[in-house]
């Protein structure tokens, strides 16, 4: 196991949409180094906008997001993408791979535009992940994988990078109830290893009993915290 | 400085001009690609959109084509007709149209000119400043060919000596051009006139017999049936020049009073000044004008520069035009890849990363373009050259060179700071949005 990822503080988060429409509101949210959270709501709830304020995507109209001593939300633009580079690391809902590449460049894409030092260990991070992920010497076009493989892949991205933040958004919707539950175990194992923190949103029950803490966003409030 | 340029070599210093226009695409390209490693990404795209890709890559192809082969072929026609009048050195003929009097003498162009008499003729050639002289006697035409009626030293001057068969030595006798269909020991038939208004009857009791033929000479006289100016005369049922008890002589001198009239006379001093100091002496008298062709043609050079300029610039227009309608067609291609775009940048891709991704497939597309532009040109100058050339007669020599080259480098670059815009403005893109689609 590494060193643990930081932890996550959260104070008097306000996101606004168009028009000023209050999006999020978060007074208080803290999350212990190399922890895990899992969120839930329903859709349209704000649990995406959450992850995405988090992750420096979106820009708080107030409050402040730190991830130890690191206030994402102090930063400019290519501050934050620095960060996310070097420290977070990202599951989309949907995957989002690059269907123009194969698996093994689409977990090594962080090579394309890591330092010139970083990019063989990206890739060669990458392809251990994926060697673990099962998906070994695959390199077939992403429309050819099934939704598994391709979840699986998002996962290497995510990770290949070094990463000891993972956000991961409904990283098992769409996938049968065996490969769902061999891609949590696969996301626990490679965060545990890496000591890394992880939030998953997720309406997935057996994924989000399996974290430290999880809380439930309705209405871009956080209403539940157990 | 000024004086180090010109001291440079043709090649570098066209080397220099090339890399100057090199220059902002280098810089750009430089600047942008600077550690970023966007390729494998650039070429998946390529190959993920490439029927529009391939699309785009022929338009900009046949735009840059046209283009540099336009300019590499009016480049071509000026030496190609400069050619042409290279062994003119002087005319002389009456008093008119100096163009008139070029286009009929050095590209046998049909024309209607006054002739100059026996006295002026003797007059002019009987010069002390005079180191060659021949008569240009023109207006009929053999098997459709046109017919000029000169003297044996203007066949040696014309040809270099260069001749297949021999030259004539007889009334009736006839050398022709490389490019004539006519074979040594062909009857030709002669007619008044050229083309579409020769008169096949007014000279059908003569016959011409071809004893030689020229080896080319990258000109009109390519075409020419060459016959001593006697034999023109005969035809015309003319006196020969010469008195009746040797009326079997061809070439000078001539009797001035038995003397017919010719357009024009070819004339050359001892020295360029002498040359110089004919035209002085033969130019704007009541008989005679004079002129140098080289010099004509430099003015028909510099009016029809004026149309270059502008054929130029419209030509300019529709390549900015074709660049710009690519590069709308391209800001329309990268909405396909703004999601793309987004992810990389969610991931923690510096925004300088999908510029450089945006601004390189686009850079990409220009190039390849500009690339096969090239190679269209060298087969579209070629064609034009042996078009024009074949029905203009002139040998029209068109190579493309560095300078070509540069158009096209040019293209490229400048289209590159113009890919700028659309690069740049997937910097400015809302990220959330472009994940969201």
């Amino acid at each position: 196991m590494g060193a643990s990822g930081p932890g996550l503080r959260v104070e008097d988060l306000i996101v606004r949409g168009d028009r000023g429409r209050e999006l999020l509101s978060v007074p208080r949210l803290d999350l212990t180094p190399g922890g895990s959270l899992g969120i839930s709501g329903p859709s349209g709830s704000g649990k995406s906008t959450f992850l995405f304020a988090v992750a420096g995507l979106l820009k708080a109209a107030s409050g402040t997001v730190a991830w130890g001593d690191a206030a994402i939300t102090a930063m400019g633009e290519a501050r934050r993408a620095a960060f996310r580079a070097e420290r977070i690391g990202i599951v989309f809902q949907d995957f989002l791979l690059f269907d123009e590449l194969g698996a093994a460049d689409n977990a090594a894409i962080a090579a394309l535009y890591a330092p010139r030092g970083a990019r063989d260990g990206i890739r060669a991070r990458a392809g251990d992940l994926l060697s673990r992920l099962g998906l070994a010497d695959e390199d077939r076009p992403v429309p050819g994988l099934s939704g598994g493989e391709r979840q699986r892949v998002a996962v290497a991205r995510a990770m290949a990078g070094n990463a000891d933040i993972l956000l991961a958004d409904e990283p098992t919707a769409n996938l049968d109830r065996p490969t769902a539950t061999r891609l949590v175990d696969d996301l626990l194992v490679r965060c545990r290893e890496r000591g890394a923190s992880l939030i998953a949103v997720s309406h997935d029950e057996t994924l989000l009993a399996r974290l430290d803490r999880r809380i439930e966003i309705r209405d871009g409030k956080v209403r539940l915290d157990g | 400085m000024v004086d180090l340029w010109d001291g440079l070599p043709v090649l570098a210093q066209d080397g220099l001009v090339a890399l100057a226009w090199a220059l902002p695409l280098l810089v750009v390209g430089a600047l942008l690609l600077r550690g970023l490693a966007p390729w494998p990404l650039v070429r998946a795209l390529l190959a993920r959109f490439r029927v529009p890709v391939a699309l785009f890559v022929l338009l900009i192809a046949v735009s840059v084509g046209t283009g540099i082969s336009l300019v590499a072929f009016e480049r071509g026609l000026r030496a190609g007709t400069a050619r042409a009048a290279d062994r003119f050195d002087l005319i002389v003929a009456a008093p008119g149209s100096d163009i008139t009097a070029l286009m009929a003498t050095v590209f046998l162009q049909p024309s209607d000119m006054p002739l100059l008499d026996g006295a002026t003729y003797a007059e002019v050639t009987g010069h002390p400043a005079v180191a060659f002289a021949a008569p240009l006697a023109f207006g009929d035409s053999a098997d459709g060919a046109p017919v000029v009626g000169t003297t044996a030293n203007f066949l040696d001057h014309l040809s270099a000596g260069a001749i297949e068969g021999r030259a004539w030595t007889a009334h009736g006798e006839a050398v022709v051009g490389a490019g004539t269909p006519f074979a040594i020991g062909d009857a030709l038939h002669p007619a008044h006139g050229i083309g579409d208004f020769a008169d096949a009857e007014a000279h059908e009791s003569h016959e011409y017999r071809v004893v030689g033929r020229m080896a080319p000479t990258g000109s009109p006289w390519d075409g020419a049936v060459l016959l001593p100016i006697e034999t023109v005369w005969e035809a015309h049922d003319l006196p020969t020049g010469h008195a009746p008890e040797r009326a079997e002589q061809i070439g000078p001198p001539f009797d001035a009073a038995l003397f017919p009239g010719t357009p024009a006379i070819l004339l050359r001093g001892h020295t360029l000044a002498d040359t110089y100091g004919l035209r002085a002496a033969f130019q704007g008298t009541e008989e005679t004008m004079a002129f140098f062709p080289g010099t004509v043609l430099s003015r028909l050079y510099n009016v029809l520069g004026d149309m270059r300029q502008i054929v130029s610039a419209l030509t300019l227009v529709t390549q900015v035009l074709v660049a710009a309608a690519v590069l709308t067609g391209f800001a329309l291609l990268t909405r396909l890849i703004r999601r793309q775009m987004a992810v990389l940048r969610a991931l923690g891709a510096p925004a300088r990363f999908v510029v450089a991704v945006v601004w390189s497939l686009a850079v990409t597309l220009m190039a390849s373009g500009a690339v096969l532009g090239v190679a269209l040109a060298v087969g579209l100058v070629a064609v034009l050259a042996s078009v024009v050339g074949a029905r203009a007669g002139l040998a029209i020599d068109v190579s493309l060179g560095l300078p070509d080259v540069t158009l096209a480098l040019a293209f490229v670059s400048l289209a590159s700071l113009i890919a700028l815009l659309p690069a740049l403005s997937m910097r400015r893109q809302d990220i959330v949005a472009g994940l969201r689609g």
